[in-house]
């Protein structure tokens, strides 16, 4: 796990670097868009923290530059300026979550896992969120490391959950999933997989939240 | 200017040329008629006697060649040079018909003139072509044009000095009341001195109600600033001094608390710069008219997931209430934005741990209605006026982070839509707020 | 080579051995030759005036430029114009003539070259045509006349006394007078038919001569020999340069220059459109302009300078020996061109034929 931070305040990039070493994950640091681009040149890393306001080229332009290479490296996108439209705009070029300074170094570090988890889950089968452990080639389940059971439809829609954490999915998204053509199903039945869900992995870091009138949304609180 | 310089020189470019044509075509007819009138016929033959005149006369162009071609009836050459060409179509005539031609490598202005011989033994049309080299007419041309456009320059050269004079003179009203406003104090603000022009009243009294505008918005300002610094200082203060008496602890239960202490000012430090940053960029854009279509649902669902995000891992359940998943209104997206998301925040910060959270719409004909409501202990119905008004903090009892930035943000946003925000409570609990908003752009 | 070419003489001249240059080597096909040099720029007159007349403002323009290798072509002034217009003649790089008729419809019809004469050149208005026909020479047209014969009884002074003693004393002009026969002399008939430009009386002219049965010559210097030898008592509208040169040698012969009009011809200089040496015969032309060329003119040769402002035996002030005269130049310009007309010459030549021919035999 490579992660490569991208910010020109010295004091800020020597926190979160001490942040990172101390949660166990040390970081490579350097302080301009051209030095990174060097750096990607002959490393590869798993992941950017790109602060925006550089001296020298931006960290848009990196990113812009990086996308138009059609470099999908996770890449979380600080920035301090006070224009919202930053939010907006990085996402549009490409970022896959942003963070507004000043910020909690733990969300932070939430939100690198939550683009790892995601990156890795689609490299490899075995998904970890906190305490708990998905391997989906055997469907085994594990919390606090020990096994989980559970049923059929229970990992199915866990599988989806993990898939797409911090996105809401409706309640069709689900059924569409969970259920063929042919299976007749309620609307509570989802509910009711979802209720015998949270009761089996209560105490989890995994949170399923259901928002009436939209939909439900998984995220994991590590 | 320039264009109308020089439509107005190629005018006098062909009046020229043309007034030029005239003077030497006189000279030219006038030489063709002496020839032909000396065209007789002499036993039988036809005979000219080329007169002295004819050439002299057209000496008056005194650098211009001539070439002359006389023929008899049926174009029986007489004298002249035989090859000077004729008219492309011509049908013998008394009068003279002038031409274009080139001769000897050289451009020709030319005219043919003819005659009627009805002599005992010859009878038919005799012709006269007789042409001249342009060079008197070329610099008498160039001499009307030049001539032209000198009056015409200096005619616009007066034109404009003129017309800058009268608009110098229309104007010093203005420079005047510019010169009072550049030389005033900023914070000189009475009225501007009267003036006697009528056309210039409006504008002095525009000027001064935009300066009492201005002033209050400065009023406001300085309460705003006044406010927000005493609140920072204060947090600060706070950080500073636990962070003194933390220096000083030596026991580690109790330096764990001071930092605990610290977490929490900082945490209110750092919301209300977030606050002061957001109420600014929303007074800006409020400002700068930033209005676009909005699609509501995609706005709100993405506001809402980020907050259910967020607050994943408490026990508050959100919901979501919008059955006009199409509407679309002109708004800005990125101040109701903040505007909602400050809505929610008050909403989780000021209610209990089990609260249940709405954020929805309800459509009318001539508004829309987003409204955020919850369980929380709601405002007594004596502050809700109260409350909606910037930096006026709630007295609920219940000492929580935050601001009264927040209900500000709300207001400006909501003022910037030229909306309205009512603030009621709900039975048995928990406060409503709703966004009214006119459904067509003010 | 053309055969028409009667006097061609090539004149080839060089500064650089001026006694060499006075050596004559005569041929038996009618060229005189002076010697050469090899020189860097090469000039070409073709003139119709005699050589010796022209010789000294050559001679005095190669010493000034002696990179220019000059050569001196003389030709009949007609054989020059239709050898120009055929394109017979080639590589002339000046042309230099009397006939201004001729001149000036080379002008006319394009075949010469604008110079670039400086404004310090000063010319009178009438001697110079749209920047290519340059008048040189100022020549009145003059009455000679045998001193001997008029021992008794003034000379005319005018044409209209000419045309009086013509009629009141026959006997005495009977077969004694000398004029240009207008079908040999392209310079006769360009006398003769501006005597009907500016007179009234040109028409009694012709006929009193006519009636005298007056000898009619192709050349000025043969009147003059006549007249020398007391075989003419006059010669009408004779050249006045040839005339007064003579009479300066020869008390014999004295020159009357009429004092009701005094007709003014100019020989023209041009360089034509062929030519390979613009500048070299730029350079000429502005040389014989110039006042030390025209000065030349008036004091080494037997032309009349057409600068008043020099001075010399041949100069207008000379001529004029102080007595009010109405010389009347004929203007170089269009209007010359009238008597080129064929028609018109064939014309006037046919009803001076008719007046000469009736002469008694």
């Amino acid at each position: 796990m490579r992660i490569l931070l991208i910010e020109d305040n010295t004091e800020l990039a020597n926190a979160i670097s001490e942040y990172f070493g101390h949660i166990g994950h040390p970081l490579d640091w350097c302080e301009s868009a051209e030095s990174a681009e060097k750096l990607l040149a002959y490393q590869s890393f798993d992941m950017l923290i790109l602060d925006i306001n550089l001296p020298g080229k931006s960290g848009f332009q990196l990113l812009k530059q990086l996308r138009a290479q059609s470099d999908e490296i996770p890449v979380l996108v600080l920035t301090a300026r006070a224009e919202v439209d930053d939010r907006v705009s990085a996402l549009d070029i490409g970022a896959d979550d942003y963070m507004v300074k000043p910020f909690d170094f733990r969300e932070l570090a939430a939100r690198c896992r939550a683009l790892l988890r995601r990156e890795r889950g689609n490299a490899s089968n075995q998904i970890v969120c906190g305490n708990l452990t998905y391997d989906a080639s055997t469907a085994a389940v594990t919390l606090h490391g020990a096994q989980i059971d559970l049923r059929h439809r229970e990992i199915q829609l866990l599988e989806l959950l993990l898939n797409n954490l911090d996105h809401v999915l409706t309640k069709e998204q689900i059924a569409d999933r969970l259920y063929r053509f042919d299976e007749a199903y309620t609307p509570n039945a989802i509910e009711q997989v979802l209720t015998r869900l949270r009761k089996k992995l209560a105490g989890s870091s995994l949170h399923i939240k259901t928002i009436r009138g939209l939909g439900y949304l998984a995220h994991v609180d590590d | 200017m320039l264009g109308v310089l020089l439509v107005l020189s190629a005018g006098i470019w062909q009046y020229a040329n043309r007034t030029a044509d005239i003077s030497y075509d006189r000279l030219l007819t006038g030489s063709a008629l002496a020839i032909i009138e000396r065209i007789r016929s002499r036993n039988g033959q036809v005979e000219v006697d080329l007169p002295y005149a004819a050439l002299d006369i057209l000496s008056l162009a005194p650098d211009d060649k001539v070439y002359y071609v006389v023929s008899g009836p049926d174009k029986q050459y007489l004298t002249g040079y035989r090859d000077f060409p004729s008219p492309e179509r011509y049908t013998p005539s008394a009068s003279p018909v002038f031409y274009n031609t080139d001769y000897l490598n050289e451009p020709i202005r030319a005219v043919v003139v003819s005659k009627r011989l009805d002599d005992p033994g010859v009878s038919g049309w005799v012709e006269v072509r007789i042409g001249q080299s342009r060079n008197a007419r070329n610099s008498l041309s160039n001499e009307i044009l030049l001539g032209e456009i000198a009056v015409l320059v200096l005619v616009i050269t007066l034109a404009l000095a003129s017309l800058a004079f009268g608009i110098n003179r229309t104007l010093s009203p203005l420079n005047q009341l510019s010169r009072t406003l550049r030389e005033r104090r900023a914070d000189e603000m009475g009225p501007l001195p009267d003036t006697d022009i009528k056309e210039v009243k409006p504008l002095i009294a525009s000027i001064d109600q935009y300066r009492t505008r201005l002033q209050s918005n400065l009023d406001m300002m300085q309460v705003f600033i006044a406010d927000a610094s005493h609140q920072i200082r204060t947090a600060l203060s706070s950080v500073q001094a636990q962070l003194d008496m933390a220096e000083m602890e030596h026991d580690k239960d109790k330096l764990q608390n001071r930092l605990a202490l610290i977490r929490n000012q900082h945490r209110k430090l750092t919301r209300l710069t977030s606050q002061l940053l957001t109420h600014a960029l929303v007074a800006h854009r409020r400002d700068t008219n930033q209005f676009q279509p909005v699609k509501l649902d995609t706005l709100l669902s993405a506001i809402l997931t980020s907050e259910v995000r967020d607050h994943a891992d408490s026990s508050i359940e959100f919901n979501y209430s919008n059955t006009q998943r199409d509407l679309t209104i002109d708004a800005d997206p990125v101040s109701l934005r903040e505007c909602l998301r400050n809505l929610i925040d008050n909403a989780i910060k000021y209610g209990p741990e089990n609260n249940s959270i709405t954020l929805g719409i309800d459509v009318e004909a001539e508004q829309v209605k987003i409204f955020v409501e919850d369980q929380g202990p709601g405002i007594p119905d004596e502050m809700l006026q109260r409350a909606v008004l910037r930096f006026e903090r709630i007295e609920t009892g219940k000492n929580t982070l935050g601001s009264g930035l927040g209900l500000a943000i709300v207001n400006t946003v909501t003022e910037a839509h030229g909306g309205q925000l009512h603030l009621s409570n709900r039975q048995p609990q928990g406060l409503r707020v709703e966004l009214v908003l006119p459904r067509r752009r003010i | 080579m053309n055969i028409t070419i009667r006097a061609a003489i090539v004149c080839l001249l060089s500064i650089s051995s001026l006694q060499a240059a006075e050596r004559r080597i005569d041929s038996d096909q009618g060229f005189e030759q002076f010697t050469t040099s090899k020189s860097v720029k090469r000039l070409d007159i073709y003139s119709a005036t005699d050589t010796r007349a022209i010789k000294p403002i050559i001679e005095a323009f190669a010493r000034r430029h002696p990179y220019i290798d000059v050569r001196y072509n003389e030709y009949e002034s007609t054989t020059l114009y239709n050898g120009l217009t055929s394109g017979k003649i080639t590589g002339a790089d000046v042309v230099l003539s009397s006939a201004m008729d001729l001149q000036v419809k080379l002008v006319n019809d394009g075949h010469a070259r604008t110079l670039n004469i400086p404004e310090s050149i000063d010319l009178p208005e009438w001697s110079h045509w749209r920047n290519e026909a340059f008048g040189f020479t100022f020549e009145p047209v003059v009455i000679a006349y045998n001193k001997a014969s008029f021992k008794d009884t003034p000379v005319p002074s005018s044409h209209e006394s000419l045309v009086d003693a013509l009629r009141n004393d026959p006997e005495r002009y009977y077969e004694k007078v000398g004029s240009y026969d207008i079908r040999l002399s392209g310079a006769g008939y360009f006398f003769a038919t501006h005597d009907t430009v500016v007179s009234s009386i040109s028409g009694r002219i012709l006929e009193s001569l006519a009636r005298a049965s007056s000898h009619t010559y192709c050349c000025t210097s043969d009147m003059l020999d006549d007249l020398v030898e007391g075989k003419l008592a006059l010669a009408y509208n004779v050249l006045g340069s040839y005339a007064l040169a003579r009479a300066r040698k020869d008390d014999r012969i004295g020159v009357i220059m009429p004092e009701d009009y005094t007709l003014v011809m100019s020989r023209i200089a041009l360089v034509p459109k062929q030519t390979d040496n613009f500048a070299a015969a730029q350079a000429f032309i502005r040389f014989l302009l110039s006042k030390e060329g025209q000065q030349i003119i008036a004091s080494k040769s037997n032309l009349i300078a057409l600068r008043p402002e020099v001075t010399g035996p041949s100069s207008i002030a000379a001529i004029s020996e102080k007595r009010q005269l109405r010389f009347h130049p004929i203007k170089i310009g269009l209007p010359v061109m009238t008597f080129q007309d064929e028609m018109k010459r064939e014309r006037f030549i046919r009803e001076w034929s008719q007046l000469f021919d009736a002469r008694a035999p």
